[in-house]
């Protein structure tokens, strides 16, 4: 799954560390997830939306419709 | 989202510390020696039987080591944990010389999981899933290892202190290059 977390992370100005304190996780879960090589648990990936004030759909894409959207 | 309040337990390390340290007035150093072995064999299966349910890793990066936190806060926290793994290093050690050369390898399963230090992490959704599937494969090289102590004739304690090495061992590093790519 795709995200926008580096993007929206820098545009609050935020390190991964800040990001990470106010979700209640570890930094290096935030690294994993802005690398892709975790996927959140929806509760994280909600919380991770709330947190930038977004739809979870604007964060997080699934990397099959982002490939659909580009072959279309 | 899952951030676990440090448990100061570091204090049981110092009654560890304090009763090695009876054993050795009262009955010399090989006793004291064997108490610390033993001491870290059940606190390491027991960890081992725990892990994914209760235990959590205490984990740094960036030049410092991973060690299984008992809940180790503050500078005199890591400073008693880190004594305590090195007296059992040395205790190791020194039984490896008396004849017991498979307990050299609790000697670097300790040093694996102290140097250079010690420090927490927030065990999370990932961090677990990391945990779990280090448990699954420090589990099959602990195995692995047992059998092959055995294969060596060994008695069964160092058969089995050996096999909790390449345990403990296994996990530290695979959670901690994990952590770190």
């Amino acid at each position: 799954m795709k995200n926008k977390l580096p993007v929206l992370r820098a545009e609050k100005g935020w390190s991964q560390a800040a990001l990470a304190e106010r979700l209640g996780v570890s930094r290096q879960t935030v690294n994993a997830i802005e690398k892709g090589r975790y996927d959140p648990s929806l509760p994280l990936a909600f919380k991770i939306a709330e947190v930038f004030g977004l739809a979870i759909e604007d964060v997080f894409t699934p990397e099959d419709t982002d490939e659909q959207t580009q072959a279309g | 989202m899952n951030k676990r309040k440090p448990v100061k337990q570091y204090d049981y390390t110092v009654l560890v510390i304090l009763f090695a340290a009876a054993v050795f007035a009262i009955r010399g150093a090989t006793q004291a020696a064997w108490a610390l072995v033993w001491i870290w064999g059940a606190a390491m299966a027991l960890i081992a039987l725990s892990l994914g349910v209760v235990a959590s890793l205490s984990l740094n990066n960036n030049g410092a080591s991973a060690f299984l936190r008992l809940g180790a806060q503050g500078a005199a926290g890591r400073l008693i944990l880190a004594l305590w793994a090195l007296l059992t290093a040395l205790a190791s050690l020194y039984l490896a010389l008396q004849g017991h050369p498979a307990l050299v390898l609790v000697a670097i399963s300790l040093l694996v999981v102290v140097l250079p230090g010690t420090g927490t992490l927030i065990v999370d959704e990932y961090v677990q899933g990391l945990i779990a599937r280090g448990a699954a494969l420090a589990g099959g090289v602990g195995l692995a290892a047992a059998m092959l102590l055995a294969a060596l004739r060994l008695p069964g304690l160092e058969v089995a202190l050996g096999a909790l090495s390449f345990y403990v061992g296994t996990l530290e590093v695979y959670v901690w290059r994990s952590l770190e790519s």
